[in-house]
């Protein structure tokens, strides 16, 4: 049987609060996922480790982590396909760590809720009580399905080099939640989504470096979608 | 200024710049030697006879703001990415202001004074 | 100070993330290095008139004389290095801003398709990356025509 190393993020702030690296040894199979592994490791070998992972199937997004320098799920990628015999991984970047392999989505999922990630209508009586549903055709749904894959796994948040020191940036997840939503045909939002983005940092500070779009897992493309986005509240508000 | 607008500016002025600037690059390397175009006077694109066409000068003149303009937009736009703090940003507001305006200033002095040399 | 040289480190290494974050670094690199020559510039060719403190018409031949020593001064290969590589960057920074122009309008995008794995970004287009080539080689002509100025090496 095969073994690879796993060098892995340690910080308990109830401990030390020291961030080292800690190294185990285990013992592969074909078809292994990174996960796998640091599941080996918590039962067999060290209980102390923490992740965090719930799908196993690249469908939560729980087990964003940095695996060798990427932003990756550990679920959705195999130890073969990486092909080093060590395997670093540590929390995702721009996130604030909770304990070793385990972030803090705070911030990031307040963005994403200040973007109104939901259907806004004028009529909102309708919305609530109708039993009617809203109509699209297969054309306006090709518009914004793509952005609806998103899965939150903050990847493409944790690749940004604008978030990694912007605050105030949205972050890719969020404005590609921001388009997706502005691009529904069912939604009335309008100009009235373009114009906060209008000001400031959060979204004018894209400057296309594409990493988002490089390691989102579900194949969202945020970097698209932020462009459209920029086209509209330049063009429109 | 609304940042949209500012961004707005940001595409204007490069393209600006793409106009002006082929103009400068053209009458230093390809409308006459480097050397010739070096020299102070004697030839059609030495430095004052550039300065003393008008057209040239006023294209100098607009290559000048659009290049403060831009360019100091883009150190405004670094330093913001690196810290938020609202009494930082407003300091980085003012003095990237006073710089560009400052190089605009004695930029245009010196292309005033050429003019009438 | 952590946060600058969290800054540094993303903003200046574009290793792993593919040809967008390394135009992202290029442009921003060549930017400053831009910025910064241009305020020297202004003050270099400020001696045309006889240097910083001329604020009215000086006399012809004062004017002139400042210039040619000035023109000594900057008679420095040390001056040429810089100009030949600024020549790349000046280049670069023209012809991918332009391309970063046309994809912030969406220009040059493919437009949202529905996720099929392998999944192919359609902002990773063919149209927006063979322009970040074109402003690669413009540049790098850029620097073999300079080189040719500065340093009469080519004699094209
Ligand atoms: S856009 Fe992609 S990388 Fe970003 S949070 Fe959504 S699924 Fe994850
Ligand atoms: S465990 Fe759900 S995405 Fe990996």
């Amino acid at each position: 049987m095969q073994e690879v190393r796993f060098r892995v993020f340690r910080y308990d702030p109830d401990k030390d609060g020291r961030r080292s690296y800690q190294t185990y040894t285990v013992p592969t199979f074909k078809g292994m996922t990174v996960l796998q592994g640091l599941l080996h490791i918590k039962e067999k070998i060290d209980p102390t480790l923490s992740i965090r992972f719930s799908c196993r199937m690249a469908t939560c997004g729980s087990c964003g982590m940095m695996i060798n320098g990427l932003p990756r799920l550990a679920c959705y990628t195999l130890i073969e396909e990486l092909k080093t015999r060590t395997i670093t991984v540590e929390p995702l970047r721009n996130f604030p760590i909770i304990k070793d392999l385990v972030t803090d989505f705070e911030e990031f999922f307040t963005k994403h809720r200040w973007v109104k990630p939901y259907l806004i209508r004028l009529d909102t009586y309708e919305q609530e009580k109708s039993n009617v549903s809203y109509r699209q055709s297969d054309e306006e749904l090709e518009h914004y399905i793509q952005f609806a894959y998103c899965i939150k796994c903050g990847l493409c948040y944790a690749a940004c080099p604008v978030t990694a020191t912007d605050k105030e940036f949205l972050g890719p997840q969020a404005l590609a939640q921001a388009y997706r939503y502005y691009a529904d045909s069912r939604d009335e939002g309008g100009v009235d989504r373009l114009r906060p983005l209008a000001e400031g940092s959060r979204l004018l500070r894209c400057h296309f470096a594409g990493s988002c779009s490089k390691v989102c897992p579900k194949g969202v493309d945020p970097a698209l979608a932020i462009q459209l986005l920029r086209r509209e509240v330049l063009l429109r508000t | 200024m609304r940042e949209k607008t500012i961004h707005l500016l940001h595409y204007i002025t490069g393209i600006g710049i793409l106009v002006t600037g082929a103009i400068h690059l053209a009458t230093v390397f390809l409308l006459s030697p480097y050397e010739a175009s070096m020299s102070f006077d004697g030839h059609p694109f030495s430095v004052i006879s550039v300065y003393r066409n008008i057209l040239l000068a006023a294209s100098l003149q607009a290559l000048l703001i659009f290049v403060a303009f831009h360019g100091f937009n883009g150190v405004r736009t670094i330093l913001s990415e690196l810290y938020q703090g609202k009494t930082y940003l407003r300091i980085v507001n003012i003095a990237v202001t006073v710089a560009a305006l400052a190089v605009v200033i004695y930029g245009t002095r010196t292309i005033v004074i050429a003019h009438l040399l | 100070m952590s946060r600058l040289s969290i800054a540094l480190k993303t903003w200046l290494i574009p290793v792993r993330y593919g040809l967008e974050r390394w135009s992202y670094t290029l442009q921003r690199v060549s930017g400053v290095a831009i910025i910064l020559f241009f305020v020297m510039h202004i003050a270099e060719t400020g001696n045309v008139v006889g240097g910083p403190t001329v604020w009215t018409i000086p006399p012809y031949e004062y004017a002139r004389q400042v210039w040619n020593e000035t023109k000594e001064f900057l008679a420095n290969p040390i001056f040429d290095i810089g100009l030949v590589l600024l020549a790349f960057m000046i280049f670069f920074h023209t012809f991918n801003g332009i391309r970063l122009t046309l994809v912030h309008f969406g220009v040059l995008l493919e437009k949202p398709k529905r996720p099929e794995y392998p999944y192919h970004p359609g902002s990773m287009s063919k149209a927006q990356r063979a322009l970040f080539w074109l402003s690669i080689v413009l540049a790098t002509a850029a620097i073999i025509y300079s080189l040719d100025v500065f340093f009469k090496v080519l004699q094209i």
